[in-house]
């Protein structure tokens, strides 16, 4: 009897999300009775709840030029038809002509998911850690990306249970916990393969119904956490035919776009949206591969869409203030900060982003307060490095070059391969006379960004004037 | 010296006595045999020389005769249908033209008198019955009219000596009063036929702003018009169309401006205004675009409404400018000589060939000579004349080696995007104008404070030693790039040390990699690097392998990505302090299964 009501506690507190003192609960029910079924699956639940990410959101978004990437089907597609030449298609575009490109001619896009951020031009996290480059899988990013084995968390009775010694064959029948076993594996364990192998014992057992939708969709969520979207497509083809759920249809579409079909992808998302109209996650997906594709008009009328719809996208206005900033009008910029920043978000890049749109919009007395407060919320050196590169366009804007000087060799002192700060270092020192110096960091800036323009038209211009 | 492979030296004579305008080079079929030639009026060295009309076969000299002042321009067109169709030359001295055929004189064209002063009138009427007392009275009344409107006598009277001027009265009075006007530049129009050698009409564009077509076979002024609504005088011209259908006459202007003028227009019309005095002009017949030098080192071109195109920098101040047009490439180039000796060829605004001669260029022409078609000939200040035949094979593409070094200015015309203001861009505005001095104070108080804070910061730096970039107070600064490479267990580490000073030397440098022993193995911590120098980056590498759990093959559980970090530390020997303490961050071991799907 006390058991139960302890039971009705956990659930109460599960519901609260107090995952922490839901855990100790069950640890004890589970120390009393480890064959006890429905603390076991409470568990796993609070297990999978405290560090459950939601992978559709991960989006790796597309390894440009892979040599080992097999997936892609057409290596000569035409233009408008990849997202591989789009790059090459934006001439026509016109308006955001200004907007920063990835290392890979990408256009920047207004959110950091993760996956986007190792894009960052400029910067060098491609070089430092040779992260996000094509000669790794990734696989260890995906694994890791939502697994417990990220966080170092405590758990007083060690470890639920072997999930290598797991027989998924036992728990087919088991409808109450097998969903729970599997997403325990998945997003807890990391164990995906074990996963998988879970979503096939079952449907290799029940054969067909309506409740295998969902099991179809795992198994092609699974496929493509492995790397292999061509086997995830069929299975997810089809849950979505029996029922269009977001998730799949998402699913569906990271799966077209790892192929390098953004039009199928397109389809599969304006297909499920007849459907489900006005869904704010799949038009977010849909303003996200219009941005892949370099379509940057109908990604941010896709965007003000989605903040029609739901005013606290965050997202959505964030990718809409990177498009006024690009498009010239910082003062537009500035309103969309605001509102993500009284929605009540403190961070560095946005008090950054702010403090750049006053400067360019023209209100001089909040740029530097703006600035004091990236400076103050920058933790990591990538961070302290995008500030003081930031500060230092504030010290030229008002004429102070010393002090730019400073800013930049800050930045270049929290990463020492900050491409731009360089190439703005050497064209300072060019400017003071110092020859020898500008050449050093000019060497330096080419020697981060070998393909960069800019610094070779910097240094060509350096050496015509000698 | 440059040489251009597309270009073969024909022949070249050097320290000849040609010295020439570019104005007055002509080339044309001087006999009717097909064997082009060049005709050149030449200026004299020296005020008593003689200016003189030479036409050369190739580089041989094969007529010579002397001119009665100095040339301002040479022509050579038809002027009828008959056959053998024989070109005439026009020299244009002074205000008069003098026609050649053959070599041989046969008219003289004068210009049409301008209109006399009527006071300058009235002064010559009296003169002659005055008493030579009161001639300086009515010299007087001349001297009060401008210079530059009088006729030649009055101006010679005006400033002729009190002696002589009885005699110059005398002298003058039985002729009638004329004042004249100079040539200051020549063209051809083809009346309409679009042969080459159709019959052709010569405009003269005079020193008083007008321009006069003019029907040389009867030598008659077929139309005139002002070359602009207010005085200017023409400098340079250039002819686009035909007289019968379309024209349009391009003429540069000693003041800068440049007008067109278009058929039946009694008036051009001014569409640009330069700032620099121009060197060369050029209306191009196909793209119908206007192609101007100016003396600050700049080509650039416009359009027939006198928009601006593109700019090009040149290296060196130009001397002079032809088009060249390629029919069978369907080309048209732009030649500009520049002083130094350099010629340049540009394709719209791209460089696509350059070679240098001797010395600076001072004329040039292009077209047909002897058999060939396309040969340009260069005449040199020192008086040599070259010629250079144009490879058939030859061919013109824009070359990214060329045309980076020349975009310097090449971006100033493009089109500047502003998007529209927004309302709260306005609303913004007006706060700003509200407040100026508060936001002025603000911004002012919160620099010092940046100041602060950056001075702070990078003394912290400085002391921390946590930095990519070492100090360079008391020795040379390096800078510290790390690479980390492989999927684990097993990465390389590669650094990257550059002395980033600018003479300095920085010896006795020593590396040493730290790192917990319970996550990461080191096979070998520590490395004594040679002297670093500037300007080349040292290479080293570290192989460094994640500890396994002997169990599972993962990694340990307390290695977090927070905590997967290498500390690298540059040592001087003999400095307790290291120079640089930074922190790579390692990415995490991928893992490591045979079985993988």
């Amino acid at each position: 009897m006390s058991n139960l009501r302890i039971h009705e506690i956990n659930i109460h507190m599960f519901e609260d999300n107090a995952g922490m003192e839901t855990d100790y609960q069950t640890c004890l029910m589970l120390s009393n009775n480890s064959f006890h079924k429905g603390p076991w699956e409470l568990k796993m639940r609070s297990m999978t709840n405290r560090v459950y990410v939601d992978d559709i959101e991960a989006d790796d978004g597309i390894v440009d030029n892979d040599p080992f990437d097999t997936n892609q089907l057409a290596t000569a597609a035409r233009v408008g038809t990849s997202l591989r030449t789009a790059t090459s298609v934006d001439s026509k575009q016109g308006v955001p002509g200004s907007r920063p490109r990835t290392s890979t001619g990408r256009p920047l896009t207004g959110m950091a998911r993760p996956g986007t951020i190792s894009q960052r031009p400029g910067s060098s996290m491609k070089s430092r850690t040779s992260l996000g480059t094509g000669s790794r899988s990734g696989s260890a990013k995906n694994i890791r990306l939502g697994s417990a084995s990220m966080f170092v968390l405590g758990d007083p009775t060690g470890s639920l249970f072997q999930s290598s010694q797991l027989n998924p064959t036992r728990f087919v029948e088991k409808d109450s916990v097998s969903k729970q076993l599997f997403q325990f594996l998945y997003y807890h364990e990391g164990d995906i393969k074990k996963a998988l192998d879970l979503c096939e014992a079952i449907i290799e057992h029940k054969k067909k119904g309506l409740s295998l939708m969902w099991w179809y969709a795992q198994r092609g969520r699974c496929y493509l956490a492995l790397g292999k979207p061509r086997d995830a497509e069929p299975h997810l083809k089809i849950s979505v035919v029996q029922l269009p759920h977001p998730d799949t249809a998402l699913l569906l579409s990271r799966v077209y776009v790892k192929i390098d079909q953004p039009l199928a992808a397109l389809k599969v998302i304006s297909d499920c949206l007849e459907k489900l109209p006005n869904d704010v996650s799949l038009l977010t997906q849909q303003g996200r591969i219009f941005e892949l594709m370099n379509n940057l008009q109908a990604s941010a009328r896709m965007y003000r869409h989605i903040a029609q719809l739901e005013p606290i996208n965050t997202e959505a206005l964030s990718c809409i203030a990177v498009h006024h900033f690009y498009g010239n009008q910082p003062e537009m910029a500035l309103i969309y900060y605001r509102r993500i920043l009284s929605m009540g978000a403190h961070s560095c890049e946005l008090y950054c982003n702010l403090g750049l749109c006053c400067l360019y919009g023209g209100q001089l007395d909040l740029v530097l307060p703006c600035f004091q407060r990236a400076l103050r919320l920058a933790i990591t050196s990538e961070q302290r490095a995008d500030v003081w590169y930031n500060v230092s366009f504030v010290a030229l804007t008002s004429g102070d070059f010393n002090l730019a000087k400073r800013c930049l060799r800050l930045c270049i002192s929290s990463d020492g391969s900050h491409g731009a700060a360089l190439n703005n270092l050497a064209v300072l020192a060019m400017k003071s006379g110092h020859r020898d110096k500008a050449q050093s960091y000019f060497a330096a800036a080419k020697n981060v960004l070998a393909d960069s323009d800019e610094v070779k038209h910097n240094q060509n211009l350096f050496e015509k004037r000698d | 010296m440059r040489t251009s492979k597309k270009w073969l030296d024909a022949q070249s004579e050097h320290k000849t006595t040609l010295r020439a305008l570019p104005s007055c080079l002509t080339l044309c079929d001087l006999k009717h045999d097909g064997y082009h030639q060049l005709v050149a009026a030449e200026f004299p060295m020296e005020i008593q020389g003689k200016s003189k009309l030479k036409a050369y076969k190739g580089t041989t000299l094969i007529s010579e005769q002397s001119l009665p002042g100095i040339p301002t321009a040479v022509e050579s067109f038809y002027v009828d249908e008959h056959f053998p169709k024989i070109p005439v030359i026009a020299v244009a001295i002074g205000s008069s033209v003098l026609f050649y055929r053959n070599m041989k004189p046969y008219y003289k064209y004068t210009l049409p008198s301008l209109p006399i002063n009527p006071i300058e009138n009235d002064v010559w009427q009296k003169l002659p019955n005055e008493k030579p007392e009161n001639y300086e009275l009515h010299i007087n009344q001349l001297r009060r009219l401008n210079i530059g409107e009088l006729s030649e006598a009055s101006q010679k009277l005006v400033f002729a000596p009190p002696d002589d001027i009885q005699q110059f009265v005398k002298d003058i009075e039985s002729k009638d009063l004329k004042r004249f006007t100079n040539i200051t530049a020549t063209a051809t129009i083809r009346k309409s036929s679009t042969d080459t050698n159709g019959v052709s009409y010569l405009i003269l564009a005079t020193e008083s702003g007008d321009v006069i077509f003019l029907d040389c076979q009867a030598f008659t002024v077929t139309h005139e018009a002002r070359v602009c609504a207010f005085k200017t005088t023409p400098s340079l011209i250039s002819v686009s169309g035909h007289f019968d259908v379309d024209y349009r006459i391009v003429i540069g202007t000693r003041e800068g401006s440049i007008c067109i003028l278009r058929k039946s227009w009694l008036e051009g019309r001014q569409i640009i205004k330069l700032d620099n005095p121009t060197i060369g002009l050029s209306i191009l017949p196909i793209e119908q675009t206007i192609i101007v030098v100016c003396m600050n080192k700049t080509l650039d071109c416009f359009s027939k409404k006198g928009k601006q195109l593109w700019s090009v920098g040149l290296n060196e101040p130009a001397t002079c400018m032809v088009h060249i047009i390629l029919t069978h490439i369907s080309m048209t180039l732009i030649c500009v000589a520049m002083r130094g000796g350099l010629v340049q060829l540009y394709l719209q605004k791209h460089l696509v060939d350059q070679f240098t001669v001797a010395d600076t260029v001072s004329a040039m022409a292009f077209g047909k000579l002897g058999q060939e078609d396309h040969v340009l000939i260069l005449v040199t200040n020192d008086g040599s004349f070259i010629v250079k035949i144009l490879k058939r094979t030859a061919e013109f593409k824009v070359d990214s080696n060329y045309n980076h070094l020349n975009d310097g200015t090449g971006n100033s015309s493009s089109k500047l995007q502003i998007p529209k203001k927004s309302k709260v861009f306005l609303e913004q505005t007006i706060r700003e104008c509200d407040n100026a001095s508060a936001i002025y104070h603000n911004f002012q108080t919160e620099l010092w404070r940046l100041r602060l804070t950056a001075a702070r910061t990078t003394i912290d730096t400085i002391n921390s030693a946590e930095s990519t970039i070492s100090g360079d107070v008391g020795s040379a600064p390096i800078k510290l790039a790390a690479e980390v490479l492989g999927l684990g267990p097993v990465f390389r580490i590669v650094l990257t040390l550059e002395n980033m000073a600018a003479r300095r030397d920085a010896p006795h440098i020593n590396v040493l990699l730290h790192a917990d022993d319970q996550h990461y193995c080191l096979e070998k911590p520590y490395a004594s690097l040679p002297t670093l120098v500037p300007g080349s980056p040292i290479k080293i590498d570290f192989k460094i392998t994640t500890l396994l759990d002997p169990n599972d093959g993962l990694p340990p559980s307390d290695l977090t990505p927070e905590n997967a970090i290498v500390r690298v530390m540059l040592l001087k020997s003999g400095h307790a302090k290291p120079l640089i303490a930074a922190t790579i961050a390692m990415p995490m071991t991928e893992p490591l299964e045979n079985d993988i799907y």
